[in-house]
Parts: structure tokens; C-alpha cells; sequence
């Protein structure tokens, strides 16, 4: 049964409200970062949120050769509600435990997966020759980097159990490091750790995986069609996605605590969330883009090749 | 996806610089064929030019294009000098070469900062633009205007460099030379931009000549046909200068051919400003047009531009033609784009460095 405080963590912290605003505020540090690097002003910071405030109020289009209205109407909400669902369960070190259920390692994995899911069924059912072709991109990229991604999870699952079984609970994967020590200053996970950041460049498709919705021949690609709330909806989702990966990273790789206080502990956590949102905005700066079978054919061999590596450092070593 | 089915690109897309159709033909991500439709800027300057005096041209014809728009003025005065029979000052003739190759280095920039873009790396695009904006002050510190420089005119140029003005020159060529390399560094070496670059939109030395393609568009496929060596005008043939060629016949060649031809601007502007005799810059008085017809050939930004002129002994043209460089490069984008993948159509017809007002006038 849900709780009272169910409701609250889904809907205000770390769910809902602090995470959309925490994900749109991230986006828009990150689109100043890069515009800084490159010798721009950049938007305000805010910007993401007065976009999403803007398109409220527009009208929404469905076209009319859609070939599938419903799923071009659901597919935006698929994509939220996963990564609603998804903050809901990450922990924060110090902060906040998660579910602390045993198999929400698991649930992660198809959690992450839906937005790309989402922009993959909204894009196709839309009916637009742009969005086909991004939508026949999203397919192959998506195919390749989450390969990488359920190796690293493992390896990292492995590695918190510490020879004796994996651990499966999210929970378990923080306490462990906290108590051990976080995986990135372990010599064994940096490779999982260089494969874990490809994988996550390329799920928030910044360059050099700025492929999907490349705007020198798609344009917006599986986005082309939507207008009003819907692409308020896929804006937010993105904001969210980069915050549940970030989360994410933190969780796998450096979840140290600051001390007792959850205060203390929660100002660390967001510190640490704008540093990493730092680095991929140099990355994102200072690279250009695969094209779509360059992309394939290195997220098919570096990241995944990085993260057995690991895999195997962690189960012989 | 393995059927075949057509992606329009344009007429407006935000890959595109100008209002120009192309119909890609696909087969899964494989371009097939692709279908140009063009006529979208047609503004009917060559009916315009006709009511107007030869002075008031000069102004019309460097409307054409913002880009080149040095050319064009340029290859006009020069038919019309022809058939005035008016030889320049030559203090005039290495001045109109000063103009003729700042534009051309900031063109060229332009371009590769458009690819740049196209291939997905904008901090270089802001990156190349910085350097061009050097250039920018040149032109505007000089000539009073960051894009129609109005630097010549019938029997001479508008202009006159001071020491004053010499000394900025070659202060701020001497800060371009730094970035310039930069630039020509990343664009030879990066990996990335070489995955994204080499061997793509590849026109054989055999296509090159066989469609006749003119500019760096035909030097980079190793076909020499620079106006500037083989029709040399005003003061290129007194100065010390070699035609630059790449023999890779991709879009990288056509970008290093351009990179290249932008340091040999800074060069050969700082041999003009060694060089130049004192003197008048131009003719005094109006002159007068007899009747008569000539063309005239210039090497612009883009390639060869010709110019036909045909005077009625009045003070107006009885007809004006000109052939731009870019409508040569038509036919050859269809050798270049099939086989290259849906995400390079942008970037291919960049290489050509297309100019859709000028082509369609």
C-alpha cells in the first residue's frame, strides 16, 4: 500500500518537484557551460524553465498522418513517469535511502530504458520522414550503449559484494562504498568507470553521440512533430534523464558522505551533481559527432571491451 | 529500412545557408540519388542592371552576394574597362589584389566554420568564426564596412592605404597568422573531424575536369584552374605565389585547399603592401563608354567568375551576363552524394561552398 510518504518522495523529494527543477536547472548550467567554452554568452539559466512554463500554454498539433495517435499522445509520458519512477528509488548518500528493496538494481535497468523507448515510439508514430530516420538511429545507438551499461552494473554488483555474491539493492552498492571506500579510487573499476561515462554521453546523445536529433539533416528529429505540452513533457524527461544518470553515477562510483548532517550531505550531493554536469559540458564542448555506423562501431567495441575488463578484474583479482 | 524513399532537405532546413530543395533519394541511410530544385532568391538582376547607368552597377553587382561580394563589382569594372580601353594606375592594381584577398580569406573562413558546424563540432565554428572576426575589423576599419567593401571603381579603387593604415594591415594579418595555424592544425589532424571528413563526397580528377567544376572545389580534386595563375590579372602575376593543390578529392582536400589559400591571402597582401609604387589610384574624371563588348574573368571566393558585357555606346549596358562559379557545381554534387550516408548531404554541399543568391540572381 502506499504511504502518505510514498507520495511525498514521488511527488516532492527526490521525486517531482526538486528533481524537475534540480534535472531543468542541471540542463541549463550545462547549455551555459558550453556556450562559455565556446566563446558564447549562453542562455540565461533558467531558460529550460521558462521554456517548459512557455509551451503550457501552446497549443498542442497531433498531424494528421500520424500513424498511431495514441501512441503518439502517450509516448511523452511514458518516457516522464520512468524517470519519476527512477529518481523515486535511487538513494542519495546521507540523504535519503531509496526503496532499499533487494532487486531495485534490476528495475533500474528498465527504467533507464524507457525514455529512449518513449522518443522511439512517439518519433515513429508521428509519421515524419525525419523522425523515421532518427527514430531508425535512436534503435541501433540504444542497442549498442546499453550493453555496455548492464556489464558495468554488474561489475559494480559483483564488486560491492565483495566475493561473496553480487548485491542487488541500490542500498547496498552506497553503504558498501561508504564504508570501503568509493569505486573510483579503486584501480579495478576505472575502466568500468571510463566505459559508464561513454555509455552515458551517448544516452543523452551529446557529442561526439549527437546523432539522433543531429540538426544537419533531421533537424529535431523524433521531437519534428511535437508541440505544446508533449515536448514540455520530452524537455523535462531529458532534464530528468541527465539527473537519474548523474544520480546514477554517483551511486555506482562515488557515493562518500560529508558527514552526519543530511543537510551537509545534500549540498554535497549537488555539488557533486553540477561538477559532473561540468565535465560533460567540456566533453560536449571540445568534441565533434560520430556519424550514425562510426558511433555503432565504437560504442560496439571501446566501452563495451573497457567494461569486461573490469568485469573480469573483479571476478579473477 | 531497406527501401527506398525520398528525405526532403529545404527549401528551408537549418542545415542550409539559402533556400535551396534538394530531394534526397535514400536507401536505408545510403544516398542513392538526390534531385536539386532551385529558383527560390531569383530577383532578376540581370534585367535590372539594364536600366541602370555602368556607375550605378557597381553597386547593383555587388548586391548579388554578400560573400563575394568584392568579385563581382570587380569582374564587372574590369569588362568595362575592356571596353573603354582604360588601363589602371598600378598603385590601383595592387590595391583591388588587398580587397580581392581579404574577402576571399574571410569567405573561406566562413565556409569552414559552416562545416565546422555541419559535422557537429560548434566550438570550432566559434572558433573559426573568432578568427574571421579579425578580418571583420580589417575590412571595417578600411573599407568602413564589415561586408560590401565598394572598393573599386571604374579606372581605379575608392581607396587608399596611409602608413597609418599599412601598419594596422600588417598588425593584424601578423595576429591571424597564430589562429590561422591553429585552425590548420585541427582541421589536418583531429581524428574526429578526419573520421567525419575523409573520404567523404569524393569527385574524381576525371569528374572534376569532366563537369568543369571551378575554385577550390576543382583544386581539391588536384585540377589546376586557378584564373589568378592561368588568366592572371591586375598585380597576381608580379607577385610570388604557387596555386594550391590537394590531391585527395574529398571534402577534407577542399577544406585544407581553402585553409591553405587563406594563409596564402595573408601572404600575398603582405607582398602588395611591400611592393606597391606610389602613385594615383585611379583615373580622374568619368570615363566614357563606347560601344562595344568584352568579358572579363576573375578568380572568386568560390571559383572562376565571368562576366559578358556589351555597351550600345549609351550610358547603360545593352546585356550583362555573368556565370557563377556555384552553377558549375550543380551537376557535380550528384557524382559527389551518392554512396555517402543521410547525415553528410549537408555537409557535401557545403564543400562546394555553395551561393544560391548568386547562382539565381
Amino acid at each position: 500500500m502506499l504511504s502518505a510518504s510514498d507520495i511525498l518522495t514521488y511527488l516532492v523529494f527526490p521525486g517531482g518537484l526538486f528533481a524537475v527543477l534540480f534535472g531543468l536547472l542541471l540542463l541549463g548550467f550545462e547549455r551555459i557551460a558550453v556556450a562559455r567554452f565556446q566563446g558564447r554568452v549562453g542562455p540565461p539559466l533558467l531558460q529550460n524553465v521558462f521554456d517548459a512554463f512557455k509551451l503550457r500554454g501552446k497549443e498542442v498539433l497531433i498531424p494528421k498522418d500520424a500513424t498511431n495517435k495514441i501512441f503518439f499522445c502517450i509516448a511523452p509520458v511514458l518516457g516522464f513517469v520512468g524517470m519519476m519512477a527512477a529518481i523515486s528509488i535511487l538513494p542519495i548518500s546521507g540523504v535519503y535511502g531509496g526503496t532499499g528493496a533487494n532487486s531495485d538494481l534490476i528495475v533500474l535497468i528498465y527504467l533507464l530504458a524507457l525514455p529512449a523507448v518513449s522518443n522511439v515510439m512517439g518519433g515513429s508514430a508521428s509519421g515524419s520522414t525525419y523522425s523515421a530516420i532518427s527514430v531508425s538511429r535512436e534503435v541501433v545507438l540504444m542497442f549498442a550503449y546499453e550493453i555496455t551499461f548492464i556489464i558495468v552494473l554488474f561489475t559494480v554488483a559483483l564488486n560491492a559484494g565483495a566475493g561473496e555474491g553480487a548485491v542487488f539493492s541500490l542500498k547496498g552498492i552506497v553503504d558498501y562504498q561508504v564504508v570501503n571506500g568509493s569505486f573510483i579510487a579503486d584501480p579495478k573499476m576505472i575502466p568500468a568507470f571510463l566505459g559508464f561515462v561513454i555509455f552515458l554521453l551517448a544516452t543523452l546523445e551529446v557529442p561526439p553521440f549527437h546523432i539522433a536529433e543531429n540538426s544537419a539533416d533531421v533537424m529535431s528529429g523524433y521531437l519534428m512533430e511535437y508541440s505544446g505540452m508533449p515536448l514540455a513533457l520530452f524537455e523535462m524527461t531529458h532534464a530528468l534523464k541527465l539527473l537519474v544518470l548523474i544520480t546514477v553515477l554517483q551511486i555506482f562510483f562515488m557515493p562518500g558522505v560529508a558527514g552526519d548532517s543530511i543537510i551537509f550531505n545534500l549540498f554535497w550531493y549537488l555539488v557533486k551533481s553540477v561538477g559532473i554536469v561540468a565535465v560533460i559540458s567540456l566533453i560536449h564542448a571540445s568534441l565533434a559527432s560520430f556519424r550514425v555506423d562510426q558511433a555503432l562501431k565504437f560504442l560496439m567495441t571501446v566501452p563495451i571491451a573497457l567494461s569486461l575488463v573490469s568485469l573480469f578484474l573483479v571476478i579473477f583479482a | 529500412m531497406s527501401k527506398a524513399y525520398k528525405l526532403p532537405i529545404g527549401p528551408v532546413h537549418i542545415a542550409l545557408e539559402e533556400p535551396v530543395y534538394f530531394k534526397v533519394h535514400l536507401e536505408g541511410e545510403t544516398i542513392v540519388d538526390v534531385d536539386i530544385l532551385s529558383g527560390f532568391v531569383h530577383r532578376g538582376m540581370e534585367a535590372l542592371v539594364l536600366r541602370k547607368n555602368f556607375l550605378q552597377n557597381m553597386i547593383i553587382t555587388e548586391r548579388t552576394c554578400s560573400l563575394c561580394s568584392n568579385n563581382h563589382p570587380f569582374t564587372y569594372i574590369m569588362a568595362v574597362e575592356k571596353i573603354a580601353g582604360i588601363e589602371i594606375p598600378k598603385r590601383a592594381e595592387y590595391l583591388r589584389v588587398i580587397a580581392d584577398e581579404i574577402k576571399r580569406a574571410a569567405s573561406h573562413l566562413f565556409t569552414i566554420a559552416m562545416q565546422a558546424h555541419l559535422i557537429g563540432f560548434h566550438s570550432l565554428m566559434t572558433q573559426t568564426m573568432e578568427t574571421r572576426e579579425i578580418l571583420q575589423d580589417v575590412k571595417e576599419t578600411i573599407w568602413g564596412s564589415r561586408m560590401d567593401l565598394s572598393a573599386n571603381t571604374i579606372g581605379g579603387t575608392k581607396y587608399d592605404l596611409d602608413a597609418a593604415k599599412t601598419k594596422y594591415l600588417f598588425d593584424k594579418l601578423e595576429e591571424l597568422k597564430k589562429p590561422l595555424r591553429e585552425l590548420f592544425e585541427i582541421f589536418r589532424e583531429n581524428k574526429l573531424v578526419m573520421a567525419r571528413t575523409k573520404g567523404v563526397g569524393m569527385l574524381p580528377t576525371e569528374d572534376a575536369l569532366r563537369l568543369g567544376v571551378v575554385g577550390p572545389t576543382a583544386r581539391g580534386s588536384n585540377v589546376n584552374n586557378d584564373i589568378r595563375d592561368i588568366y592572371p590579372y591586375v598585380a597576381y602575376n608580379k607577385l610570388d605565389w604557387n596555386v594550391v593543390l590537394e590531391e585527395g578529392c574529398d571534402v577534407r582536400s577542399r577544406t585544407l585547399v581553402r585553409l591553405r589559400e587563406a594563409e596564402q591571402a595573408i601572404s600575398l597582401v603582405e607582398q602588395c603592401l611591400r611592393e606597391m609604387p606610389e602613385g594615383p589610384i585611379a583615373l580622374k574624371g568619368l570615363p566614357r563608354i563606347v560601344a562595344g563588348e568584352a568579358v572579363a574573368r576573375t578568380e572568386a571566393p568560390r571559383g572562376e567568375l565571368f562576366y559578358y558585357v556589351k555597351s550600345n555606346g549609351t550610358d547603360k549596358p545593352e546585356r550583362l551576363k555573368w556565370r557563377v562559379p556555384t552553377y558549375m557545381h550543380w551537376e557535380a554534387l550528384r557524382v559527389m552524394m551518392p554512396g555517402n550516408k543521410t547525415a553528410d548531404t549537408a555537409l557535401i554541399f557545403n564543400s562546394i561552398d555553395p551561393c544560391i543568391s548568386c547562382t539565381e540572381r
